[in-house]
C-alpha cells in the first residue's frame, strides 16, 4: 500500500475511562472481536497495551462459558 | 476473604426444581466453608455461543461472593463430577463492592454500563477516507467470494459474469 497515513487512533477505552474489562459484558467485547471471533489486534483497534492485556483476558473467560465463540464461523 | 465470581451453565432441559437444587448446593457449599454470598444471578436461559453437550442453549447462574481461597476448589471439584454441569468458571472478582453498593443505592446498575458512540462497526477512524476504503476492501473481497460459492453451484465452474472476475482480480493485484 503506497500510503501509510493513517490517523492517530486513540485506545476507546482510555477514552471512555474503562477501570476494568467484565468478561460478562458480551455488548462491549462484541466490539474488539471480528465475525469470526478473533479479537482485533491491537495495531487495528489502537487500544492501548493496558487495555488490550484487560480485554483479551476478557474475552478469553467469556470464551469459556460460551458468551463468546472461541471460532465462529459466519457463512457456509 | 477475598471476592469471587462464579458462573455455571447448566442442562436448560431440566426441571426447574433440579436447576434450583444446583444453585441450592453452591450456596450450601459457600455458607458451610465460612463464606458470605454478596449476590446470586439466575441469568436463565442463554443461548451459547458454541455447542457444549450437543445443546445450543443452557441455565446459566452467576454468584458473586466472599471466601477463603480453598472454597473456589471445592466448589469446582463438586463441579467437575457433577453431569449437570455443563461449564463452569470462577474468577477472582474485580468488582468493587464499595462502588457496588454506591451504585445500588443511587439506583443505577450495578455494574457500569460502557457505551461507545454510535460508529460503524470495526471502523476505527471518524473518517471516510482513503485508508477506510483501502482496509475495507479485501474485506468485502471475501463476502463477494461466498457469494461466488453459491453462483459457482448455480452456474458450474468459471461460468462467473465477467465483471465480477476483473473485480476480483484487481482486488488480489492490490494485496
Amino acid at each position: 500500500m503506497a500510503f501509510h497515513g493513517r490517523r492517530r487512533k486513540v485506545c476507546r477505552l482510555c477514552e471512555n475511562h474503562v477501570t476494568s474489562v467484565d468478561y460478562k459484558d458480551e455488548k462491549l467485547l462484541r466490539r474488539f472481536i471480528v465475525e469470526r471471533g478473533k479479537i482485533i489486534p491491537r495495531r487495528v483497534s489502537g487500544n492501548c497495551a493496558k487495555h488490550q492485556r484487560m480485554l483479551t483476558r476478557a474475552v478469553k473467560r467469556a470464551r469459556i462459558i460460551a458468551i463468546l465463540p472461541f471460532v465462529a464461523e459466519t457463512y457456509r | 476473604m477475598r471476592l469471587y465470581e462464579t458462573t455455571f451453565i447448566t442442562d436448560s432441559r431440566l426441571p426447574e426444581s433440579e436447576i434450583e437444587d444446583e444453585i441450592k448446593r453452591v450456596e450450601e457449599t459457600i455458607n458451610s466453608n465460612g463464606g458470605e454470598i454478596v449476590e446470586t444471578q439466575r441469568w436463565g436461559v442463554r443461548r451459547l455461543a458454541y455447542e457444549i453437550e450437543k445443546q445450543k442453549q443452557g441455565y446459566y447462574a452467576h454468584f458473586l461472593y466472599k471466601a477463603n481461597p480453598e472454597v473456589p476448589g471445592k466448589l469446582e471439584t463438586g463441579f467437575k463430577v457433577n453431569e449437570k454441569i455443563m461449564r463452569f468458571l470462577t474468577v477472582v472478582s474485580e468488582i468493587d463492592l464499595e462502588e457496588r453498593q454506591r451504585r445500588i443505592e443511587a439506583g443505577e446498575s450495578p455494574t457500569p454500563t460502557i457505551e461507545f458512540e454510535d460508529r460503524r462497526r470495526r471502523r476505527f477512524d471518524d473518517d471516510d477516507d482513503e485508508d477506510d476504503r483501502r482496509r475495507r476492501r479485501p474485506r468485502r473481497h471475501h463476502d463477494d467470494d461466498d457469494d461466488d460459492d453459491r453462483n459457482d453451484r448455480r452456474g458450474g465452474r468459471g461460468r462467473r459474469p465477467a465483471n465480477d472476475e476483473s473485480k476480483n482480480d484487481s482486488d488480489e493485484d492490490e494485496e
